[in-house]
């Protein structure tokens, strides 16, 4: 974490050498230096002596062109930590209206409130509707569905339950395996939650999924909301500490990441830091969980392997930098010798969480981006393990009228391929 | 922070001048700080920026320049290390990353037609999706433009076998102050008619005119690469290896030189390990048909060992080639943890005085206790010659002003040049005279003046006394 301020130290080391332009996805696309990460630190460094500069619009509107997908800080030769720069820029300005709403709808959507569980509800009904004629008071600015500030199209289905509260399995252990599902499993991926606890069940494991968890605080902070973020952190923390779980499985990087967040959020609080610690070294991707324990091939015999498909993967940002790095599943699609998989493990899809919803255009030129050597191979199937990827790939593909599924890995694994091996 | 007083002749309705040409024009201050600054790290803000779409508009452009008498700065990725595409007396950016299409690729004459904001590392992966090669590799090659590496005439470590980015454009069409459209060059293997204007606006710096298509030649892609790694007890050994790898004949690809400082910039995870002992490094890369490849490991391998090599080996397989590429490229940014300040010089001497040339900077680190480091491509003779330093220590700036000096004055003795492929720009142009003689040099300004007579594209660059 960095303070405030610090990151005019750390701008200053930038030599503005360029490397981050050959891998900033928002660069690629707009060609233009402000969205690069040695623009923004050029900005920070004349920031230092020259305040005034962040009222203007053309800065903030700079500072909230970023992913954070992290690409910069990873390829800068002198390890400038420069997503953490621009967070911390960012909690120092005043969210624009619509960031704005689209936070306090996220908010209410991931709390365990009635008016949440009447807000779900009611945004189920109302999605048959959307695209027509939802004011944009309205709150229904969900991360997910309902993003009628944007030009969003694609809708996908919001269960008025969530999946923590129809989960009704008694615990079994050790090891006491605590599920975070993630707003996206629990709200709207329920398949990606069911084939998780099918295989853990399948290899007699079965795990907490605590219905008091909240929202792991990603959008937030991405936002530059770390009062909100850290809020959220708390609820959590003392969520798990009530259950005291061993492991700590995750079904989307982002949050994977974030919970790693957590720790740095907390950083100097008494009651919290040595917890937040100890929850980050928990935290464990579930693919990674399943395939080092060979719990798939517990569950089916490779040899009636006759599944033939084209997959294309797409590796989410948040497992290709920073603590919760990992390498493209092979092992997992190994054990289906005939599919085809393409790995797309090196560019960021363009969802950067809210960023998509404040920067709906770009995020899509960015996904279009990707989309031309996609469409030259005969995809069957799109696999990726993030929410925010996840719901860019639904969108990205609907509004290119290309009619592929999306899944994650496990998902497939379970639905998929069970079918084809009995 | 550099201050310059904002030239009036960019005023309001010379900007809706520009609008109208092309569209949009930046003058916001978050705008004009980043492109403010280049891979000199030095910051000099200009009044305003464009992104021109076509040669039309460049044309357009530097009529009104021409006629509002307004500096005009051409600019690609901006990444060059001398500072060409700074705007050291303000003026207008002209942004050419925009003209960025490959528009033809003839695979039957082996020549592409390219507008000069294609990012060169994405025209390596085109031509050779398609089996053709392109050879000039700047460390920059990710993210730096044809249009820039034209401008600049850009090396890197391939030159010693294949040559520079000169070597490569066939033909170009420039536009001049004034706003004339110019072809220059041929699209055929051969050509003597008129003067050479491509060689002499290849490398000019964006002060003769604004590139806005190559013609570039390919040759076929090598079958085979092999890349090596050998370390050496002492900076010598591995000097006089290189002379006498080129004396016996061999061309590799590549030869990289490191010393003891630049070696301990690279990440230990590098393939096949560092030796703690060892002072000196090369990386060699061999390339052609496979049979040919091993014969020259081979030999090469037996000169090594005659030179004291303390251990060598050869990269398994692609992965490990890229590994020990990406610790080379991350050497120069990583030289920061000496010191806050870098001053660079890509001198070349001949490849067989380059021994004598790393005694000499031993002399100068013992006489002056700075932090000296060289590097770079051995194998045509072109170090980067590098000292780190606080600049905020006078005294070590004032040695520092003195190192340079005698750098320069012993290069020029050896009969080498003060730059091999990084330009003059504003770094280096305090020391043209010490290489051009005044005579030359008055026959550059009259060129100059002859495409540009009113002085208004990239001033202050190469000639010295222009900027103070």
């Amino acid at each position: 974490m960095i303070h405030n301020n610090q990151e005019q130290t750390f701008a200053g080391k930038c030599i503005r050498c360029g490397s981050c332009m050959s891998v900033c996805p928002i660069y690629q696309v707009s060609l233009d230096e402000t969205d690069v990460a040695r623009g923004k630190m050029a900005l920070f460094e004349w920031e230092q002596d020259h305040p005034e500069i962040k009222k203007s619009s053309r800065f903030k509107q700079s500072i909230s062109r970023c992913l954070l997908c992290g690409a910069c800080a990873q390829i800068c030769p002198n390890k400038v930590p420069t997503n953490d720069c621009i967070q911390t820029v960012r909690q120092n300005l005043a969210l624009n209206v619509k960031e704005k709403l689209v936070m306090s709808s996220i908010n209410t959507f991931s709390q365990q409130t009635r008016a949440a569980k009447l807000f779900r509800k009611s945004s189920s009904i109302l999605q048959k509707f959307v695209g027509k004629s939802i004011p944009e008071q309205s709150g229904l600015l969900l991360r997910f569905p309902l993003t009628s500030l944007s030009s969003r199209k694609y809708i996908p289905k919001i269960h008025p339950v969530p999946f923590s509260i129809e989960y009704q399995f008694e615990p079994q252990y050790p090891p006491k395996i605590l599920y975070f599902t993630g707003c996206g499993a629990n709200y709207v991926f329920h398949s990606t939650a069911i084939a998780l606890t099918e295989i853990l069940k399948k290899n007699n494991h079965t795990p907490f999924v605590p219905e008091n968890q909240v929202c792991c605080g990603l959008p937030f902070y991405a936002a530059g909301d770390n009062q909100k973020a850290t809020m959220l952190a708390k609820i959590n923390i003392d969520m798990i500490e009530t259950i005291s779980p061993d492991i700590i499985l995750t079904t989307c990087a982002s949050c994977g990441a974030q919970i790693h967040q957590w720790k740095k959020l907390l950083k100097g609080d008494p009651d919290y830091e040595l917890q937040a610690i100890k929850i980050a070294d928990m935290q464990k991707d579930a693919t990674a969980f399943i395939m080092e324990n060979n719990f798939l091939m517990n569950m089916f015999s490779p040899k009636k392997n006759t599944i033939k498909e084209n997959i294309w993967y797409h590796h989410p940002c948040h497992m290709r930098w920073g603590e919760t790095q990992l390498t493209v599943p092979k092992e997992l699609f190994s054990l289906f010798n005939q599919t085809n998989v393409i790995y797309s493990n090196n560019q960021c899809c363009g969802n950067g969480g809210k960023f998509q919803i404040s920067h709906f255009d770009l995020s899509m030129k960015i996904f279009d981006e990707r989309m031309d050597s996609f469409k030259q191979q005969n995809i069957d199937r799109v696999m990726t393990s993030c929410t925010g990827c996840h719901f860019q790939f639904l969108e990205g593909l609907f509004q290119k009228k290309i009619s592929v599924p999306v899944m994650h890995p496990l998902d497939w694994s379970v639905r998929v391929g069970p079918k084809h091996f009995s | 922070m550099k201050k310059h007083n904002q030239s009036n002749s960019l005023n309001k309705k010379v900007l809706s001048q520009l609008k109208a040409i092309t569209g949009k024009v930046l003058t916001a201050e978050t705008d004009r700080h980043c492109y403010a600054y280049d891979a000199t790290n030095m910051h000099y803000l200009p009044d305003a920026i464009v992104f021109p779409e076509n040669e039309k508009q460049v044309s357009q452009i530097l009529k009104l320049a021409n006629d509002a008498e307004f500096s005009v700065i051409p600019r690609g990725a901006g990444s060059g290390l001398t500072g060409g595409a700074l705007a050291v007396k303000g003026g207008l950016v002209v942004v050419m990353t925009r003209m960025n299409q490959i528009i033809n690729i003839d695979m039957d004459n082996l020549v592409a037609d390219v507008q000069p904001g294609v990012v060169t590392g994405l025209f390596h992966q085109r031509v050779q999706l398609l089996g053709l090669y392109y050879p000039p590799d700047p460390s920059s090659a990710s993210y730096s433009t044809l249009g820039g590496n034209v401008a600049e005439c850009a090396g890197g470590p391939s030159a010693v076998k294949y040559g520079v980015t000169r070597d490569y454009v066939l033909g170009l069409h420039v536009v001049i102050p004034g706003g004339a459209i110019i072809q220059t060059g041929v699209r055929t293997a051969k050509g003597v008619v008129g003067y050479d204007l491509t060689r002499l606006i290849t490398g000019s710096e964006g002060t003769l005119g604004i590139i806005t298509q190559i013609t570039l030649k390919l040759i076929p892609k090598p079958k085979n690469t092999q890349t090596m790694t050998v370390f050496y007890p002492s900076i010598q050994c591995a000097a006089e290896n290189v002379s006498e790898i080129i004396r016996k004949g061999l061309i590799p690809k590549t030869i990289e030189y490191l010393d003891h400082a630049a070696i301990s910039c690279m990440p230990a995870d590098l393939p096949g390990g560092i030796p703690s002992d060892a002072k000196s490094m090369l990386i060699i890369e061999m390339d052609g048909i496979p049979e040919q490849i091993d014969k020259e490991v081979s030999q090469i391998i037996e000169l090594a060992h005659q030179y004291k090599a303390i251990s060598m080996r050869k990269a398994e397989n692609t992965a490990e080639s890229n590994a020990i590429w990406q610790a080379r490229k991350a050497i120069s940014p990583a030289l920061y943890k000496y010191a806050p300040d870098k001053i660079n010089e890509d001198i070349v001497v001949p490849r067989s005085l380059i021994p004598e040339f790393v005694n000499k900077v031993d002399e100068l680190r013992h006489a002056t206790g700075l932090t000296m480091i060289t590097f770079g491509h051995a194998g045509d003779g072109n170090i980067h010659f590098t000292l780190m330093l606080d600049k905020k220590d006078a005294d070590a700036q004032k040695k520092a002003n003195i190192v340079i000096e005698s750098i320069f004055d012993y290069t020029l003795s050896l009969g080498g040049t003060l730059s091999g492929e990084h330009g003059i720009g504003i770094s280096k142009a305090a020391y043209l005279e010490k290489e051009i003689d005044a005579n030359t040099l008055a026959l550059m300004r009259q060129i100059k003046k002859a495409f540009d007579p009113k002085g208004i594209l990239n001033p202050g660059k190469i000639f010295p006394g222009d900027i103070s």
